[in-house]
């Protein structure tokens, strides 16, 4: 089996960076815009409490649910990579498959 | 000269690892769970409950008609809606994102609950809604993007 390995290497980083390129600016402005949605709730919990609007412990559980929120945002922000990863991946095997599998015959294994 | 954003080095390494990978007879890489019709059909319409429910409330909670004691049902029928979401998001291999996200789901509708027994007034209605919305969106935001629609094709 002879690959020319620097040209395939080469073709599963262009299609790679592509992938990443393609998703981390939806990823980045989805965090961006839910970030700060949480800075300004927490904030105007801080001026409700302040203006005696709500009591402590409703400030208190008011935070409790923004934390929760906050998780929830953050998994989905990780969920997020985690999907551009597999892209990206599955990006580099789909540039290499046709060279892999001509490589060994008539052997399909990619 | 224009330069990647990305470690040249790190994805060297890991292209050929990926290689080996796909010698070894990968033929694609999985990393997170499929999109799942269920649970997103499943978290829109409990976003749908819980939204109607509150907006009444919201009108209601310093009447009778809206003391804890008489929406007790409402409860009850969002647990077993979110235990429900629970057990399928658990089912699905790959899919832990999305159960810890509904697990947090299940913890506010706790505190809510907790909080109404104690007395809910319009103003701290109003916030509840607005930071359960960011988590039914967030969870629906990972649901469909886990529908991997290629964007390089």
């Amino acid at each position: 089996m002879k690959l020319d390995m620097d040209a395939l290497l080469k073709s599963m980083l262009t299609a790679a960076e592509k992938e990443l390129k393609a998703r981390w600016p939806k990823a980045r402005d989805y965090a961006g815009m839910e970030f700060q949605k949480i800075l300004l709730e927490a904030q105007h919990i801080g001026e409700l409490k302040d203006a005696n609007k709500i009591t402590e412990q409703e400030a208190t559980y008011l935070m409790d649910l923004q934390r929760n929120a906050a998780r929830v945002v953050l998994l989905t922000i990780e969920g997020l990579g985690i999907i551009a990863v597999e892209a990206a991946i599955n990006a580099a095997l789909d540039a290499v498959r046709a060279a892999i599998n001509a490589a060994l015959g008539s052997w399909k294994i990619l | 000269m224009k330069t990647s954003r990305y470690p040249q080095p790190a994805l060297s390494l890991l292209c050929p690892m990926i290689l080996s990978l796909a010698l070894a007879g990968c033929m694609s890489v999985q990393l997170i769970a499929d999109y799942d019709q269920k649970i997103d059909d499943g978290v829109t319409a409990l976003q749908k409950k819980t939204e109607t429910f509150l907006v009444a409330l919201e009108r209601t909670c310093e009447t009778r008609e809206g003391v804890y004691a008489r929406h007790v049902p409402f409860y009850d029928e969002v647990k077993v809606d979110l235990a429900a979401l629970q057990v399928r998001a658990d089912a699905i291999a790959r899919n832990s994102l999305t159960s810890q996200q509904i697990q947090s789901l299940r913890d506010s509708i706790a505190k809510m609950e907790a909080q109404h027994k104690q007395g809910l007034r319009p103003i701290v209605i109003a916030e509840t809604r607005k930071i359960l919305n960011s988590e039914f969106t967030a969870i629906l935001a990972l649901e469909v993007a886990k529908k991997k629609t290629p964007t390089s094709k």
